[in-house]
C-alpha cells in the first residue's frame, strides 16, 4: 500500500481560455471578498461592542447615543479584573479541567468512531442510535439524579464530575468522528487487511494520520464545549479557589446590577484561549494535502 | 474460512472499541436517565419524597395544559426555521473560507469569533442590539431607510429576533464543513474539470456528496440542540411576550426549578426526547437517499 | 452514617484537599459536637452559601463578614459556597435532593415559602426565644415578620430594601420644579403630584436621541407593581390565599395608573425601552422607583440624585418592603453552630457591611450606619416605612412564584398593547384562581 500526499496544482488550462479564465477568476474573487467582508462586518459588530464596553466606566454602558470609542479609553479594567477575583486561579483550573476532559474524550470518542463508521457489528446501528439519544433528554431532568450519584462516589467539590464522565466519550463526539471516518475511502481499509494491518493498527496508523481536520475540529469542539460548561460546574463545586472561568464570571452579575465593563472585559480574556486554539488549529486546514492514490 | 474469521474478527473489535463509551454510559448515564423515567411518573416536588401518581402526567400535558403545545409550537418554528438556515449558511461560509483568501487565519477566526462568546452575558448584549428604540440594530435599518419593528418586545417579531440571533454563531457549522471540504480528494475536482465541469456542476457532483456525512452531522446536531435552546429565552424574553418565545426547555425548566413540578418536568422531558429521536430517525432513514459514505455505514443499512 | 459526616471529617483532616482518594477517608471517625463541659471540642465546619452582594465585591466582604465570627467562634470552620446570584436557588434544591443542603443559605424572600412549606428549613422560634443575643425588638416588625410562613419562624432577616422613588435633581432644577423630597415634607407628595412633575420633566419633542422621560412606569409583579396596586386599595389575593382580587376596581386602578403613565401621559417610555438601555445612567428619567441596591451604581453617574418616598395614593402613605432570608438546613447535622453562623448573618455587625454594599437595613438599631452610607443625604426615607408602619410585604406563598409567571402574558396586554386593564384582569384571575387553588 503506498499513500501518497501531493499539493494541489490547477491542471494547465488551453492557451486560448487563459484570458477568460482570468477574467471568471477576479470575478469569482471580488464576489468572494465582498461577501466575506459585509458578512465579517456584521458578525463582528456585537464583538465590538463587546470590546468597546470592556472599555469604558459602569456610567458609559448602554447609554444612547451609543459610545464606541469610550474616552479615556479604561484600560484598568482589565487590571481590575484580576484583582476583583482570584481570576489567574480560574484560568488554571479551567486549563486543567478542560485539558483532561478534551484529551479524554477525543481518544474514546475517535475509538468509538471509528467502531461506528467502519467496522460491521451486529448491534452497531441500535448502540449508535443509542449514543445519539444520550444527547436528547434535557439535562435539567437528570442534573439532581445525577447529583446524588456523585455524591455518593464523594465527589462533590472535586473536579472529578466534571472530568471522569467525559473521559469515555460523549455522544457529539462520537457522531463526529463517525461522519469524518466514513468519508474515508473504503479502498484503504482493505488495502490495509491486505496488507496484514489489524483493526488497531487501521485505526492508529490509516484512518488517524488520514484524519487531521477531524481530529483538530473534535478538540476545537470539545475545548469550546469544556471551557464555557457552565452548568456543572456550578452544580458540583462549592470552594470558591476551585472555580472555573465560566462559573466565575457569573460573579460579575449581581442582584440588581451587573458591572458590565468587568464583565465584558473579563469575557474576552477568558475567550482568548478558545480563539488562539482555534486561529492555530483551522491552519492545518489545507485542502490538497490529501490522498490522491492508493496502490495495494 | 478466512471470511469467516474475520468476520468474527470484526464483531469483537467493533464491540471492543465502543467498550469505553459504553463503561461510561452505564456508570453516569444510564442510572440518572432510569430514574428520571421513574420521576415521569411521581408528583415529586424535589424537597420531599416523590409520590407515584401513574401517567397523571402524561395526561395532564397531552389534554389538561395548553401551554405544551405552545411551547411545541414556538420550539418547533424556531427550530424549523433556524436549522436550514444554519446549515445553509454554514455551507456557504465554509466555501467561501476555503477559498485562497489574504489573511486567511484572520478571516475565519473573525466567523468563528461569535460561537465562541457564550452565555449569559452575550444574550443581554443582543437583548440591547434589539432595543427598538435605541438599539444598534434599528438604528442600522434606519440608516437604509426601514423602520424597524419592535424585535423582542413584540410577540409577531419576538421569536424572529431569536432566530436572528441565532444565525450569529453560524461559525460552528463553518467549522465542520470547512473540516469536511478538506476531505474532498483533489484528484475528484481535476477529474471533474478535466471533463469540462462548471464549477456548479463541480460543487454539485463532487463536493456536496463527499461532505453529506457531515451536512448531516450538522442536520441531526442542530434538531438536537434546536430543540433544547434554553438560555436565550431563559434570559431575554421569559417566553413572552405573551407566550411567543415560550421554548419548550424554558417552560420545562420553570416547572421544575420554579414551580418545584420535577414530575411533571421529567414527563414533559422524555416527551421532548421522543419528539427528538423521532425526527433524528426519520432524518437518518432518510439520509441514505443524499449521503454518501465512504465507509461500511451504507452498507449495513438502514 | 450518612456520607456527609464522612465528607466533611475528610475535608477538616485535609483542609479541603480534593483527589479520588477522598473515598479512603471515609474510616474517619465523625466529628463530635462540642462537649457540654466546656471542652475546646474539634473544629465543625458549616457551609455557608450566599450570593455574593452586589456582584463581585460581594465576596470581599463576605470575609470581612466572616473575620470577627471566625475569631469569636473558633470552634466553628465556615465552608464558603460563593454561588452567583442567579444560580443560588438551582443549586440549593439540587443539593437539598442531593440530601446535603449548605447548612446555612441565603435565600432570596420569592422562594422561601416554597422551602419552609416542605419541611426542610429549620423552625427557629426556639432557639430565638432561648437566644438573648436575638431580640425581636431590635428588627423593624415588617421585615420580622417576613420570616414568618403559617404561624413559624423560618429565617433571620437579611438585606432587604423598601421601595422608594430616586429622582435626578439636574433635571428637577433645570425644569423649575419643585424637589419632591421638598413636597413630600410639605405633604404634598401625591400620585397626582408625581404625574405632574414627571410630566413636567418629559421632554419628547426633540430629536430620539434627546429625549427625557419623566418616569419610567413599574410593569412587573417581581418589580414592584404591589405599591401601585395597594396605594388604590387594591391587593393581589383575598387574606386566606386562594383568590386573586387583581380584577377588583382598585386593583385595576393601580394598573391603569402604571399604564397611563406610558400610553396616555406619554411621560415614561414603553416598557421594551426601559428594559434594554441604561436611561437611567445618562440622566434621561426624571424619577423612578427602585430598590436601595441601586445605590452603587448610581454613585457612578455623573449627575446628581436623590431619594424620596413612595407617593400618597387612595390609602395615604403606603410602600413596599422585600427583604432577603438567612435559613438553617433541618438536615445538617450540627444546627447549633448552624444557628450560630445564621445568628450572626443577620446581626448589627453583619448588617454594617450588608448595608454599605447597597442593602438597606432590616434593624432597628442600624439606622445611623445606614444613614451615613452616603449618597443618597435622604437614606432615612429607607427605614422610615419600616419605623413608622406604613411598609407593606408581599403576601408570598409556596405557589406565588407560579401564579405571578402565570400573569405575565396578561401584564404584556396590558403595558405593551395597552388593552383594557379590567377586560384583561378578568381573564387573568381565572388563571391565576386556577393555580391556587390547585388546579393545575
Amino acid at each position: 500500500m503506498d499513500i501518497t500526499t501531493r499539493p494541489l496544482t490547477r491542471p494547465a488550462a488551453p492557451v486560448g481560455w487563459r484570458t477568460n479564465r482570468r477574467l471568471h477568476y477576479a470575478l469569482k474573487m471580488t464576489v468572494v471578498y465582498l461577501c466575506l467582508a459585509s458578512g465579517g462586518f456584521l458578525v463582528s459588530v456585537p464583538f465590538a461592542w463587546m470590546l468597546s464596553t470592556s472599555l469604558k466606566t459602569l456610567g458609559q454602558t448602554f447609554v444612547f447615543p451609543p459610545i464606541w470609542v469610550p474616552v479615556p479609553l479604561q484600560w484598568a479594567n482589565y487590571v481590575k479584573v484580576f484583582e476583583v477575583l482570584p481570576f489567574m486561579r480560574y484560568f488554571i483550573n479551567t486549563v486543567y479541567v478542560s485539558g483532561l476532559s478534551v484529551a479524554g474524550t477525543l481518544f474514546a470518542s475517535s475509538l468509538a468512531g471509528f467502531s461506528f463508521a467502519r467496522l460491521r457489528w451486529r448491534g452497531s446501528t441500535v448502540l449508535f442510535v443509542v449514543v445519539l439519544s444520550t444527547m436528547m433528554l434535557p439535562p435539567q431532568v437528570t442534573m439532581i439524579p445525577k447529583f446524588i450519584l456523585f455524591r455518593i462516589l464523594e465527589w462533590i467539590d472535586t473536579y472529578n464530575p466534571l472530568i471522569v464522565p467525559s473521559l469515555f466519550g460523549t455522544g457529539f463526539q462520537i457522531f463526529l468522528f463517525r461522519q469524518f471516518f466514513s468519508t474515508i475511502p473504503q479502498e484503504i481499509d482493505e488495502a490495509a487487511r491486505m496488507d496484514g494491518c489489524s483493526f488497531v493498527g487501521t485505526y492508529a496508523r490509516i484512518i488517524l494520520p488520514l484524519s487531521g481536520p477531524a481530529i483538530i475540529t473534535g478538540f476545537l469542539f470539545a475545548f469550546r464545549y469544556n471551557w464555557n460548561e457552565f452548568l456543572e460546574p456550578l452544580i458540583y463545586l462549592n470552594t470558591h479557589s476551585k472555580f472555573t472561568l465560566a462559573l466565575g464570571l457569573r460573579l460579575f452579575q449581581g442582584e440588581f446590577t451587573t458591572n458590565w465593563p468587568l464583565l465584558m472585559a473579563a469575557s474576552t480574556i477568558a475567550m482568548l484561549p478558545v480563539l488562539l486554539t482555534f486561529y492555530f488549529g483551522q491552519r492545518y486546514f489545507i485542502q490538497g494535502v490529501v490522498i490522491s492514490g492508493v496502490k495495494g | 474460512m478466512f471470511k469467516l474469521r474475520y468476520a468474527q474478527l470484526e464483531e469483537l473489535y467493533g464491540w471492543l472499541f465502543v467498550t469505553p463509551w459504553l463503561f461510561g454510559f452505564l456508570a453516569f448515564i444510564v442510572g440518572p436517565m432510569l430514574v428520571s423515567v421513574y420521576l415521569a411518573f411521581t408528583n415529586w416536588d424535589i424537597l420531599t419524597p416523590a409520590q407515584m401518581v401513574g401517567f397523571d402526567n402524561f395526561v395532564k400535558l397531552t389534554t389538561g395544559d395548553p401551554l405544551v403545545g405552545q411551547a411545541l409550537k414556538v420550539t418547533t418554528i424556531y427550530a424549523g426555521v433556524s436549522i436550514p438556515l444554519q446549515v445553509v449558511l454554514g455551507l456557504i461560509l465554509a466555501l467561501l473560507l476555503n477559498e485562497k483568501i489574504k489573511a486567511m487565519s484572520f478571516v475565519r477566526t473573525v466567523f468563528y469569533l461569535p460561537s465562541v462568546v457564550a452565555g449569559v452575558a452575550v444574550a443581554l448584549l443582543w437583548r440591547w442590539i434589539f432595543s427598538p428604540d435605541f438599539g444598534l440594530l434599528n438604528a442600522g435599518l434606519d440608516l437604509v431607510g426601514i423602520d424597524g419593528p419592535a424585535w423582542l418586545a413584540d410577540s409577531r417579531t419576538a421569536l424572529s429576533a431569536l432566530i436572528l440571533m441565532s444565525l450569529w454563531g453560524v461559525g460552528g457549522g463553518m467549522l465542520i464543513v470547512l473540516a469536511g471540504l478538506q476531505g474532498v480528494p483533489t484528484t475528484l475536482y481535476e477529474a471533474a474539470e478535466v471533463d469540462g465541469a462548471n464549477s456548479w456542476v463541480r460543487f454539485w457532483n463532487v463536493t456536496l456528496p463527499m461532505i453529506s456525512p457531515v451536512i448531516l452531522f450538522q442536520t441531526v446536531m442542530g434538531i438536537i440542540g434546536a430543540l433544547q435552546v434554553f438560555t436565550e429565552a431563559y434570559v431575554m424574553t421569559e417566553g413572552g411576550p405573551k407566550y411567543a418565545t415560550l421554548f419548550y426547555m424554558l417552560y420545562l425548566y420553570q416547572n421544575a426549578f420554579e414551580f418545584l413540578k420535577m414530575g411533571y418536568a421529567s414527563a414533559l422531558a422524555w416527551v421532548l426526547f421522543a419528539y427528538i429521536l423521532l425526527l433524528t430517525l426519520l432524518v437518518l432513514r432518510f439520509s441514505a437517499a443524499w449521503v454518501y459514505y465512504e465507509g461500511v455505514s451504507s452498507k449495513t443499512g438502514r | 452514617m450518612n456520607s456527609r459526616v464522612t465528607r466533611r471529617s475528610f475535608l477538616q483532616v485535609a483542609g479541603g484537599g480534593l483527589a479520588l482518594s477522598v473515598l479512603s477517608a471515609c474510616a474517619v471517625a465523625p466529628t463530635a459536637a462540642p462537649g457540654e463541659d466546656g471542652q475546646m471540642a474539634e473544629p465543625v465546619t458549616i457551609q455557608l452559601m450566599f450570593w455574593p452582594v452586589g456582584g463581585e465585591r460581594g465576596i470581599e466582604s463576605m470575609e470581612k463578614a466572616l473575620e470577627p465570627f471566625e475569631a469569636a467562634n473558633p470552634d466553628i470552620v465556615v465552608e464558603r459556597l460563593a454561588t452567583p446570584w442567579g444560580d443560588l436557588h438551582d443549586k440549593f434544591l439540587t443539593t437539598s435532593a442531593g440530601g446535603v443542603p449548605p447548612d446555612v443559605s441565603a435565600v432570596d424572600n420569592y422562594y422561601l415559602t416554597q422551602f419552609a412549606s416542605r419541611g426542610i428549613l429549620l423552625a427557629l422560634d426556639e432557639r430565638v426565644d432561648a437566644d438573648p443575643n436575638v431580640n425581636d425588638e431590635d428588627y423593624f416588625e415588617a421585615a420580622w415578620n417576613e420570616g414568618v410562613w403559617e404561624g413559624e419562624r423560618w429565617s433571620m432577616p437579611y438585606i432587604g430594601s423598601t421601595r422608594v422613588m430616586y429622582f435626578n435633581v439636574d433635571l428637577f432644577e433645570a425644569a423649575g420644579v419643585p424637589r419632591p423630597d421638598e413636597q413630600w415634607e410639605a405633604g404634598e407628595w401625591t400620585w397626582d403630584a408625581f404625574l405632574e412633575s414627571a410630566a413636567a420633566l418629559t421632554d419628547t419633542s426633540g430629536d430620539v436621541m434627546d429625549t427625557v422621560y419623566g418616569t419610567m412606569a413599574d410593569t412587573s409583579m417581581w418589580g414592584g407593581l404591589q405599591p401601585w396596586i395597594w396605594g388604590a386599595g387594591g391587593d393581589e389575593l383575598n387574606d386566606d390565599r386562594t383568590q386573586s382580587l387583581l380584577n377588583t376596581p382598585e386593583a385595576v386602578a393601580g394598573y391603569e395608573f402604571c399604564q397611563n403613565l406610558i400610553h396616555d401621559h406619554g411621560v415614561a417610555p414603553t416598557r421594551e425601552t426601559t428594559q434594554d438601555v441604561n436611561l437611567v445612567g445618562t440622566g434621561r428619567i426624571g424619577i423612578w422607583a427602585s430598590w436601595r441596591g441601586l445605590v452603587m451604581a448610581y454613585r457612578s453617574y455623573d449627575y446628581n440624585w436623590e431619594v424620596v418616598p413612595f407617593p400618597m395614593g387612595a390609602e395615604g402613605k403606603l410602600t413596599l418592603y422585600k427583604g432577603n432570608s438567612m435559613v438553617v438546613a433541618k438536615a445538617g447535622e450540627n444546627l447549633d453552630q448552624a444557628w450560630q453562623l445564621c445568628k450572626y448573618m443577620s446581626s448589627q455587625e453583619a448588617d454594617a457591611i450588608w448595608i454599605t454594599n447597597g442593602g438597606a437595613t432590616p434593624r432597628r438599631d442600624n439606622t445611623d450606619v445606614l444613614l451615613n452610607s452616603r449618597p443618597p443625604e435622604n437614606n432615612a426615607y429607607f427605614y422610615q416605612p419600616l419605623a413608622e408602619g406604613w411598609a407593606k410585604t408581599i403576601p408570598f406563598t409556596p405557589l406565588w412564584v407560579e401564579w405571578t409567571r402565570s400573569l405575565n402574558p396578561f401584564l404584556d396586554r396590558i403595558f405593551l398593547d395597552n388593552e383594557d386593564v379590567q377586560t384583561v384582569m378578568d381573564e387573568a384571575v381565572v388563571t391565576i384562581d386556577g393555580i391556587l387553588q390547585g388546579e393545575s
